[in-house]
C-alpha cells in the first residue's frame, strides 16, 4: 500500500539489499514442491521481516527487476535492459509495466531513499515498559506493526500489538480489532485488555495464548495416523468460526497463521484486524485481503477481472474455513496453488475439486462430501449457516481403519503373496531377482515393516547390475531408507542402463522413471531422472508392468489408474476382482506386485517388471 | 527370546544374505537395521526438514518445548536434536545411556511425557533425532548417564509412563522391558574408535561377516556369533564384557 500517489517518470526505484531473489531451484524442497514442476527458470523474489507474499516471477523478469539494484527510473532501467537483450525498451515497457507496478506496490521496489528501503528493526527491548506492559520478546516484527510477549501491572502473560511509527492504516486496522475483540469478550479469542495511542503509536494489550498454530496440531494428529483426532480438530475449526459469524463477526482473514491451538484442544482464532460485520450491505470492499488460497470464487472472479473484491460474507468465509480444513486433513489446498496467482484465481473460480485419493491422500468420503459442499463454487449452494457446515463435519466421521492384512485377499491371492515373500528370503539365492527385491520394498512399505525393508535392499545385492530394472529398484529402496546419496547413485546407474536400449525397452525404463519422479518430484534421484527425461528420445509411457488390453493382471492396472485418477470406489473393487481372477496365469511376484499396488491404492507404484 | 535379541538376529542374518564385501557398507546395513520406510505417506504426514519438530512439540508454543525451555538448553547438531540440563555439569562423565524407541505414529504422544519423565528425575542430556529420517530410526531417542542406577530408575519411570506405547526396538542394545521400548548400552571407553556401542559392534560384526564371505548366509551368522562371544559379548543381552573394547577393529 502506498501512502501518496508516486510519481514513476521522475522517482528512482530500487531493489532494497535484503530483497532476496531465489532461483527455484535453490529453494528448499518444501517450496519447490509448493512452486510446482515447469518453472525451474523462475525466481521467487521477496523480503524477510515484509507484510508480502513471495513473488515468483519469470527470468527474464527478474533479469530487469535485477536492473534495479542500483537506483534507477523505471525508463532507464528498461532501456539498460533493452539493449543488453536486444529488445525493443517499448516492446519491453509493455509487457513488463503491469509487473513492475505490482512489485512496487509490494515494496520489492520502492523509491530510492525511502523508509521502506530498510529491513525493520525491534523498536522496543526487553524490560521497556510500554502502555503498562513490560516488554519480554519480539514474537513478530513486520514492517507495519510488531508483537512483543510481556506481562502486564496485574503480572499477566500478554501480547502487545503496536503499530509502526509513521503507519496510520495500522492505527485503523488496530482500532478494528480493538472493537471485535472487546465485543468478543474472550469467548474463543484473546481477551482484550487495553488499546489506545502512545508516543504516536496505536496499541493492543491482549491476553497471551499459549498453544501451537493450528498446522502443527493437525500435523501432530496426521503423524500419529489419528483420523479421530484430525476429525475432532476440524470440527474445533469449523465451530470457532461458527460461533463467530454467530456473534455477527466475520473473520476476514482465515488461514493456518491466525488460529492456535491450546494444550485442552480448543482453538482460539487471534488477528482480527481485517474482520467485518456479517450483515454488511452487499457491495464491494476494496479493502478485503486476505491469502489467495483462501479466497471464495466470487473474490477471485472479481479479481480476475480487474474489479474491487465483493464484499464478505458468511458464505465466502465458509468456503475459506472449508479450504483451510482441507488444507489440515490433507496438507493439499482443495484446488491445486500455483505459483502464478492469476492461475491460482482462475482455477478457483473454474477447477474442480478432487477426491482425495486422486491426489495421493487416502479416501474419507464423509468428509469429502461436506467439504465438497461447503467449497461448492456457487455460494448458495453451501450450507446455510457455518453451524450448519460444522455440525455436518461432526457427522462426518472417518471412516473405520482397516490395516492391509493378507487374510483378506483371497485365498489364492493370499497364497501368491506368501509364495513370493518366502521366495525373496530364501537364502539358496536361486530366486533373488529385482521382482523380489520390488515386493520385499513393497511389503515394506504395506506392513511398515523395517525387516522387510533390509530384506530388499539385499535383495538387490545379487540383481543384474547392468539392468535398469535394478537401478530402479534401487532408487526406490535408496529413498526409503533415506539414503540420499544412495538413491542418486541408482537413478545415475539407471539412466546410463537405459541409454543403450532399444526403444521399447527404453520406453519403460521412461516410465518407471516418470513413476519415480511422480512420488517424490524433489529428491536428489528425481532431479537426475528429470533430467535424463528432458533428453530421453522415448514416448511419454507412465507405468512399465504390463500394457492395458492384455488380459490378467492388466485389468488391475488399469483399473488401479481410473481409481487413482477418479476416486471412484468402484474401479478399486474392480481391480480386486480383477486380482481375484488373475492368479491362475500369472507369475506369484506379479500377482504379488498388484496385491501390495490394491492394499496402497493411494501410491502410484508400478514393478518394473512384466505383470502378466 | 525377547523381541530386541530376535530383532538382532534377524539383522545379522538379513544382512548376511547379501552379496557386499565392503566392511562400512555392511556395518551401515547392521547399524540401520530396524529403521522404518520412508514412504509418501511419512512424508506427507512428518513433513519435510524439521517439520517433525512440530510432530515432538518442539516448535513455538509445542507441550515439550515449554517444559525443557525451564530446564534444558537445546543444541542442534547433525542429525540430532539435543538437550543438556542447566546448570551445566562439565565434570559428568558418560557410563551408559539409555535408548528409547516408539515407532514413529506414537512418538509426539510418548515424546511429551518422557520429557516429564526426563526432567523429573533429572537428566543430564539426552537427544531425539532430527527430521524424517531421525524419526524413523529405531534409536531415535538417547539418554546419557553417569551411573546405572540412575538409568534404572529413569527407566522404571519411563515404564510406567510410557506403558501401552508401540515399540520399534533398537537392534544390538540391552532389553529392558519385553517389547524393545527401553534398552540400554555402554559406549566404549574414550578415545577409543568408533565412539558409540552401536556403531563399535556393527563395526565387529561386519567385519565378522565379511571374512567369511565364502560361507553360506547360516555359517557366517554362526561365526560371527562365535567371534562375539570370544570378545565376552553376550548374545542375549549385547552387553559388553570386561576385555570387549580391548579389542582393535579395522578401519
Amino acid at each position: 500500500m502506498i501512502g501518496a500517489p508516486l510519481d514513476l517518470t521522475v522517482t528512482p526505484l530500487v531493489l532494497p539489499p535484503d530483497a532476496k531473489v531465489l532461483r527455484v531451484r535453490e529453494l528448499a524442497p518444501r517450496l519447490r514442491a509448493r512452486v510446482g514442476e515447469d518453472v525451474d527458470d523462475h525466481a521467487v523474489v521477496t523480503r524477510p521481516g515484509f507484510r508480502i507474499t513471495a513473488r515468483l516471477m519469470p527470468a527474464p523478469l527478474v533479469a530487469l527487476v535485477e536492473e534495479f539494484r542500483r537506483p534507477s527510473l523505471v525508463t532507464d532501467a528498461v532501456a539498460r535492459f533493452a539493449t543488453a537483450h536486444a529488445q525493443s525498451p517499448d516492446d519491453t515497457i509493455d509487457l513488463a509495466f503491469d509487473a513492475l507496478i505490482t512489485l512496487v506496490e509490494a515494496r520489492i521496489l520502492v523509491p530510492d531513499g525511502s523508509d521502506d528501503l530498510h529491513v525493520p528493526e525491534a523498536t522496543l527491548a526487553a524490560g521497556q515498559a510500554f502502555a503498562g506492559v513490560e516488554v519480554a520478546t519480539l514474537v513478530r516484527g513486520l514492517d507495519d506493526s510488531e508483537v512483543y510477549r510481556g506481562r502486564d501491572d496485574d503480572g499477566r502473560d500478554v501480547a502487545l500489538k503496536i503499530g509502526r511509527a509513521g503507519r496510520p492504516e495500522v492505527a485503523l486496522t488496530l482500532g478494528r480489532e480493538a472493537n471485535v475483540l472487546e465485543a468478543l469478550d474472550g469467548r474463543g479469542a484473546p481477551r482484550l485488555r487495553a488499546a489506545g495511542v502512545e508516543d504516536g503509536r496505536a496499541f493492543l494489550v491482549m491476553d497471551w495464548c499459549e498453544g501451537v498454530p493450528v498446522a502443527v496440531a493437525a500435523q501432530q494428529a496426521r503423524a500419529a495416523r489419528d483420523r479421530g483426532a484430525l476429525h475432532r480438530l476440524a470440527v474445533r475449526v469449523a465451530e470457532a468460526y461458527a460461533r463467530l459469524h454467530d456473534r455477527g463477526v466475520l473473520h476476514g482473514d482465515v488461514h493456518p497463521g491466525n488460529l492456535l491451538v491450546r494444550d485442552d484442544g480448543t482453538v482460539v482464532l487471534i488477528d482480527f484486524g481485517n474482520a467485518r460485520p456479517v450483515d454488511a450491505a452487499p457491495g464491494i470492499d476494496p479493502a478485503r485481503t486476505g491469502i489467495p488460497q483462501f479466497f471464495d470464487p466470487a473474490m477471485a472472479a472479481a479479481l480476475l477481472a480487474g474489479e474491487p473484491p465483493p464484499v464478505a460474507t458468511v458464505a465466502a468465509e465458509q468456503y475459506a474455513v472449508a479450504a483451510l480444513i482441507h488444507l489440515l486433513v490433507t496438507t493439499l489446498a482443495p484446488i491445486d496453488a500455483p505459483a502464478d496467482r492469476q492461475a491460482l484465481l482462475r482455477g478457483l473460480v473454474a477447477d474442480p475439486l478432487r477426491p482425495f485419493v486422486t491426489r495421493g491422500v487416502p479416501a474419507w468420503p464423509s468428509l469429502e462430501r461436506v467439504l465438497a459442499r461447503a467449497l461448492e463454487k456457487d455460494a448458495p449452494a453451501r450450507f446455510a449457516t457455518t453451524a450448519d457446515f460444522a455440525a455436518a463435519l461432526a457427522a462426518a466421521r472417518p471412516p473405520s481403519r482397516r490395516g492391509p492384512s493378507l487374510a483378506r485377499a483371497s485365498s489364492r491371492v493370499r497364497d501368491a503373496v506368501s509364495a513370493t515373500l518366502v521366495e525373496a528370503c530364501d537364502p539358496r539365492g536361486e530366486a533373488r531377482t529385482v521382482a523380489h527385491a520390488w515386493c520385499a520394498l513393497q511389503a515394506a512399505i504395506v506392513f511398515d515393516d523395517p525387516v522387510w525393508l533390509a530384506q530388499a535392499e539385499v535383495l538387490l545385492d545379487s540383481a543384474p547390475a547392468d539392468d535398469w530394472r535394478t537401478h530402479a529398484v534401487g532408487v526406490a529402496v535408496a529413498r526409503a531408507r533415506s539414503d540420499a546419496a544412495r538413491e542418486r547413485r541408482a537413478a545415475e546407474a539407471l539412466a546410463r542402463c537405459a541409454g543403450g536400449l532399444a526403444a521399447d525397452d527404453v520406453a519403460a525404463a521412461c516410465g518407471a522413471a516418470r513413476d519415480l519422479v511422480h512420488a517424490l518430484p524433489f529428491s536428489s534421484g528425481s532431479d537426475v531422472l528429470r533430467e535424463w527425461l528432458g533428453g530421453a528420445a522415448a514416448p511419454p509411457a507412465r507405468g512399465t508392468g504390463d500394457q492395458p488390453g492384455r488380459g490378467g493382471l492388466a485389468r488391475v492396472w488399469e483399473s488401479l489408474e481410473r481409481y487413482r485418477a477418479t476416486g471412484d470406489p468402484r474401479a478399486l473393487i474392480s481391480a480386486t476382482r480383477a486380482l481375484r481372477r488373475a492368479r491362475p496365469r500369472a507369475a506369484n511376484a506379479a500377482v504379488a506386485a498388484a496385491w501390495f499396488a490394491v492394499q496402497q491404492p493411494e501410491t502410484p507404484a508400478r514393478p518394473p517388471f512384466a505383470a502378466s | 527370546m525377547q523381541r530386541l535379541e530376535q530383532l538382532s538376529l534377524a539383522a545379522l542374518r538379513t544382512t548376511a544374505q547379501g552379496a557386499v564385501t565392503d566392511r562400512a557398507v555392511v556395518a551401515q546395513r547392521l547399524y540401520r537395521f530396524g529403521t522404518m520406510p520412508r514412504t509418501a505417506a511419512a512424508e506427507r504426514d512428518l513433513g519435510p526438514e524439521d517439520d517433525p519438530l512440530g510432530v515432538l512439540g518442539l516448535c513455538a508454543g509445542g507441550v515439550a518445548r515449554r517444559r525443557l525451555d525451564r530446564d534444558y538448553v537445546p543444541t542442534v547438531i547433525a542429525g540430532w536434536c539435543a538437550f543438556t540440563r542447566l546448570p551445566l555439569d562439565t565434570a559428568a562423565v558418560t557410563t551408559c545411556k539409555l535408548y528409547v524407541s516408539p515407532r514413529p505414529d506414537a512418538v509426539g504422544e510418548a515424546f511429551h511425557r518422557l520429557v516429564d519423565v526426563f526432567a523429573e528425575t533429572g537428566v543430564r542430556s539426552f537427544k531425539v533425532g532430527r527430521g524424517i529420517e531421525g524419526l524413523l530410526r529405531p534409536d531415535k531417542i538417547v539418554a546419557y548417564f553417569d551411573d546405572t542406577a540412575h538409568l534404572d530408575v529413569v527407566a522404571r519411570a519411563l515404564a510406567a509412563r510410557l506403558r501401552r506405547t508401540p515399540a520399534q526396538g533398537t537392534p544390538f542394545t540391552c532389553p529392558i522391558d519385553g517389547d524393545g521400548l527401553l534398552s540400554w548400552g555402554i559406549d566404549p571407553p574414550p578415545g577409543r574408535a568408533p565412539a558409540s556401542w552401536r556403531a563399535w559392534i556393527t563395526r565387529y560384526l561386519a567385519d565378522a561377516l565379511v571374512s567369511r564371505a565364502h560361507e553360506t548366509p547360516a555359517r557366517r551368522v554362526a561365526g560371527a556369533l562365535a567371534d562375539l562371544a570370544a570378545a565376552g559379548v553376550d548374545g542375549a543381552t549385547w552387553l559388553p564384557g570386561a576385555a570387549t573394547f580391548d579389542l582393535e577393529i579395522a578401519a
